[in-house]
């Protein structure tokens, strides 16, 4: 099952059919849900928010056996409210792998929030877990947390983890206009760098072109 | 261009005074080779020409064709035809060089450079200087060794077409090979119009390119002008002549003791 869509309803979910599903957000509100991949199934799982709300949206995730989850989330944080991912991953099955990679943009003088944490218990084998989160400030007062976590009690893992903060840097943003870009192009250019990846895995035309506008109209 | 004209020029990084006075005038055609002593501030006025953050202007004036360039911005001063190569260009996370490449050369025109020009004018530019052109599809500078560093800076040059540009020890780190490349470039451009202010320090690279004209920076100001000879004599001899010549002191002081202008006379005798 495939979908994209704008502003689901969220809800708890069994996922018990492999299941691929984007979802932009212009707003977004506080909130906890928990999914849970049934044995053998896979759920891969893109989430953009371009919204100016305020909110700590926790996922928790449970894998069965053989379970995958592939979890892709793009934010750009530009407003004056404070926004946390908190991304719970729980491998309870043999052979679940999880890959989760956050992507930020902070231009704004508030917080934006990557927690992500992959849980082993012990005497589940075979487990892959992978987390990338990577924000980007715009702006010297941009206050932005990257913070991956394995727990990991078994030693029959693959496990690896990436987080990196690029803290605002002015001689990026020199380098760009000294060969003719605008100051907000040039931003403009590290803002879609990041996300695109990200943002083109909502494969809806109209909703990609949703995204390219809002950033296109966007003055910063 | 016709003229950039730099007076007096002063200016400050943390409250510190680099920029002493710097008086040039470049000329059309022009390709100068900024000498002088480490940490005296040659990359500073480089920097300050292309509209730095880091450095705040307390006095003096730069004009190009006779704007004062200065209170532009430097996507403006790049419109006007100024490039720099920087010393140690910055990794730009996220941005996919070949997107800056695009941007970059769609601010120098009307309309929006087609695709297949773009592909064309990129690849010749790799070829040039010596890169795989796949190095388009990664991030901007994020691990390019020290020398694909520079040899992208100068495919930007390339890209671009400045009128006057500004090479900051765009030789340091290259292999013999990749300088000749980087030579012809610029001889290239140099016949075609192109003005230069290169620094370097090593005359393999002058030796190339024969500027016309020699400037040795100490203390945050131009201390000595003449033609390649003096790039030749520093090259040979270091800058322990200035002292003895000129009685002009390397060290970094608050003062340095000595009429300028005279020796400006002398030397183009
Ligand atoms: N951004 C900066 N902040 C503080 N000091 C600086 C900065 N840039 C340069 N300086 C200082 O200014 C002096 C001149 O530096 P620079 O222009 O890089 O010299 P050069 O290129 O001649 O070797 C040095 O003492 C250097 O430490
Ligand atoms: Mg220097």
């Amino acid at each position: 099952m495939t979908s994209s869509q704008k502003n689901p309803y969220l809800s708890d979910e069994i996922i018990s059919t492999d299941q691929t599903s984007a979802y932009l957000f212009t707003e977004l509100n506080d909130g906890e849900y928990h999914f849970v991949v049934d044995e053998t199934h896979s759920l891969d799982l893109t989430l953009i928010d371009l919204s100016s709300s305020k909110f700590n949206l926790k996922l928790l995730i449970d894998l069965k056996r053989d379970a995958h989850l592939s979890l892709s989330i793009a934010s750009f944080q530009y407003s004056n409210l404070n926004k946390t991912f908190d991304i719970y991953v729980k491998h309870l099955g043999d052979a679940s792998s999880s890959f989760v990679r956050f992507a930020g943009i902070n231009s704004s003088d508030n917080k934006l929030t990557f927690i992500g944490t992959s849980l082993i218990p012990n005497g589940i084998k075979k487990v892959e877990t992978r987390q990338e989160g990577r924000i980007n400030n715009l702006s010297s007062s941009a206050k932005s947390e990257v913070s991956p976590v394995l727990l990991i009690n078994d030693n029959d893992v693959k496990a690896s983890h990436g987080a990196a903060l690029g803290a605002y840097n002015p001689d990026a943003l020199f380098y760009l206009t000294s060969r003719g870009i605008s100051r907000e192009e040039s931003q403009k250019l590290i803002i879609k760098g990041t996300l695109s990846p990200i943002i083109n895995k909502l494969h809806d035309e109209s909703l990609i072109k949703e995204v390219n506008d809002f950033f296109q109209d966007r003055k910063l | 261009m016709k003229e950039l004209s730099i007076q007096n020029l002063s200016c400050q990084a943390e409250s510190n005074l680099i920029l002493k006075g710097v008086n040039l005038n470049i000329h059309a055609g022009d390709c100068i080779a900024l000498l002088g002593p480490n940490g005296h501030g040659k990359s500073t006025l480089l920097n300050t020409l292309m509209g730095s953050p880091h450095y705040h202007v307390t006095e003096g004036q730069a004009f190009l064709d006779g704007e004062d360039i200065l209170t532009l911005t430097p996507d403006l001063r790049s419109k006007k035809g100024m490039f720099l190569a920087f010393q140690n260009p910055p990794d730009v996370p996220g941005v996919v060089t070949m997107d800056f490449f695009r941007s970059a050369i769609n601010s120098h025109s009307e309309k929006p450079i087609s695709l297949y020009n773009f592909y064309k004018e990129t690849t010749k530019a790799y070829e040039q200087v010596g890169l795989n052109s796949n190095m388009a599809s990664r991030i901007l500078n994020e691990g390019y060794s020290g020398g694909e560093k520079k040899r992208n800076e100068i495919l930007q040059m390339l890209l671009l077409k400045p009128s006057i540009a500004f090479l900051d020890e765009i030789d340091s780190g290259l292999d013999v090979d990749a300088l000749n490349l980087i030579a012809k470039v610029i001889n290239d451009l140099r016949a075609q119009g192109t003005t230069f202010i290169i620094i370097s320090h090593y005359d393999k690279l002058y030796d190339l390119i024969k500027p016309n004209r020699s400037a040795i920076m100490v203390d945050g100001k131009i201390v000595l002008e003449g033609d390649f000879s003096l790039t030749k004599k520093v090259s040979e001899n270091g800058y322990s002549f200035l002292e003895r010549e000129y009685h002009i002191s390397i060290e970094k002081k608050e003062q340095v003791s000595i009429d300028t202008c005279a020796i400006k006379e002398t030397i183009s005798k």
